[in-house]
């Protein structure tokens, strides 16, 4: 690899790495903003607690039927 | 704002964005969670490197909640970034009796059963007294085959005022009404018809195949997917399953063919399309529910599968809702949210590769909230897009 290559990849890593850590930061912001009305409540969607097979009882899978 | 990934400091953490919600996946834990815009600001504070007093005092600043909450919020998160495995894996909640699958010949017990059942690639074989078997055999009709030997032998006995049932040897479900038996059985046929497949995903909802589309229908037990799906059921619209969404991994869904479980409060509607459903004889779930079995006049087929697009429909019925159907939009998050509450099973140990194909999986779907009066309403909607 020439100098001159090495140098361009070390540019686009470096710029990369820039535009990843500003992405973060944007997004860092909009949250902040957006924190102020949001509820704090959070869901599990999956795990290996609450992967069951779907029943048709009220529960679904998450609750016995019983 | 479509779905975006952001790139995270901590190794084996995965955050993505969409509105104003976030989707965060650990590796190691496998868990995937559902976060509000304050929990998706306290993860990237936290990622940050953020001291917990830091975190709290940047939190209350941008939150009127009480310093309490905010710091609660912060453990729960702490809680849910740790980097530690789970004692248990998606696996575990096979059926017993799948790992005693019967390879032999009938046991005697069974000797005398003449007839068998097939349900996608399951086979059964049950054993009851004379006035059960006669209703399991007339319900099951459809589905009996001749078979040498089955994976899954079924024995129902009555003891002590209790109906047990027995399957491959294994008591694995007890009621006390006559009436409840039924249902348990073809619960228990549909769960070992899609755990015995090469499913990966399993969400419960009802699934169906247009000439164009396959169209799912998750949702909770009662939200109206088995009553929808009887009346879309024509020419064009076939069924898959009325209560399991089971797909491989390369998103084909199985078909399991098993009557359609009709709630007492949709009868009425439904028996105006089904004459015959007024003379069916009435079912119980252990949850007190009253039902009805209906079978479509036919299947989808598996080779319907290939290559369709698929609509993703919450179905919400509303005897209110006159003229058009109201019909949202649902987001990437919303639409995860709302498959995985309505109950799911996943065939694999979820990764990161995996859930990356099933998040392309849902934004390649159409996703839509249909709250409807009538099927007609959803044949509109969908003959729209």
């Amino acid at each position: 690899m020439s100098n001159q290559n090495q140098a361009d990849n070390s540019n686009a890593s470096s710029n990369t790495v820039e535009n990843t850590e500003q992405t973060r930061r944007d997004f860092l912001n909009t949250f902040g903003k957006l924190a102020m009305v949001t509820p704090v409540a959070m869901t599990v969607l999956m795990s290996p607690n609450t992967s069951a097979a779907p029943k048709s009882c009220r529960g679904n899978g998450r609750k016995k039927c019983t | 704002m479509s779905l975006t990934s952001v790139s995270l400091k901590t190794k084996d953490l995965s955050l993505y964005v969409e509105k104003d919600k976030g989707l965060l996946f650990n590796h190691i834990s496998c868990c995937l969670y559902n976060l509000p815009a304050i929990s998706v600001f306290t993860v990237l504070l936290i990622d940050e490197g953020l001291s917990k007093d830091k975190v709290l005092i940047t939190l209350k600043d941008k939150s009127d909640l009480h310093i309490k909450e905010l710091s609660n919020l912060y453990w729960k998160i702490l809680d849910m970034l740790a980097l530690q495995s789970i004692k248990l894996s998606y696996a575990d909640g096979q059926y017993p009796e799948l790992s005693t699958l019967n390879t032999k010949s009938k046991s005697t017990q069974f000797q005398n059963i003449n007839n068998t059942y097939q349900v996608a690639d399951a086979t059964f074989s049950i054993l009851a007294h004379p006035e059960l078997l006669q209703d399991i055999t007339a319900l099951l009709a459809p589905r009996i085959q001749q078979l040498q030997s089955v994976d899954f032998e079924i024995m129902i006995t009555q003891e002590a005022e209790l109906y047990c049932i027995y399957s491959n040897g294994i008591l694995v479900e007890q009621c006390a009404k006559y009436l409840e038996v039924i249902p348990l059985i073809i619960d228990r046929l549909q769960i070992l018809a899609f755990q015995k497949s090469d499913y990966t995903f399993c969400f419960h909802g009802a699934a169906l195949a247009t000439p164009n589309r396959n169209l799912l229908l998750p949702g909770e037990s009662g939200a109206g997917k088995s009553t929808l799906s009887a009346l879309l059921l024509d020419k064009e619209h076939q069924l898959y399953s009325d209560e399991i969404i089971a797909l491989d991994d390369n998103f084909q869904i199985s078909v399991i063919p098993l009557p359609i479980a009709i709630k007492s409060g949709s009868w009425e509607v439904v028996t105006q399309k089904y004459p015959h459903l007024a003379k069916a004889k009435i079912w119980h779930r252990l949850d007190g529910r009253q039902l009805k079995y209906l079978w479509p006049k036919s299947f989808a087929a598996e080779s319907l599968n290939s290559k369709k697009n698929f609509v993703l429909i919450h179905p919400q019925y509303s005897d209110k809702q006159k003229g058009k159907a109201e019909v949202t939009e649902l987001s990437v998050i919303d639409t995860i949210s709302l498959l995985t509450a309505s109950g799911y099973q996943l065939g694999f140990e979820l990764n990161i590769e995996n859930l990356e194909k099933f998040i392309a999986f849902i934004q390649q779907s159409t996703n839509l909230r249909i709250v409807y009066n009538n099927s007609k309403q959803v044949t509109k909607v969908l003959g729209s897009r």
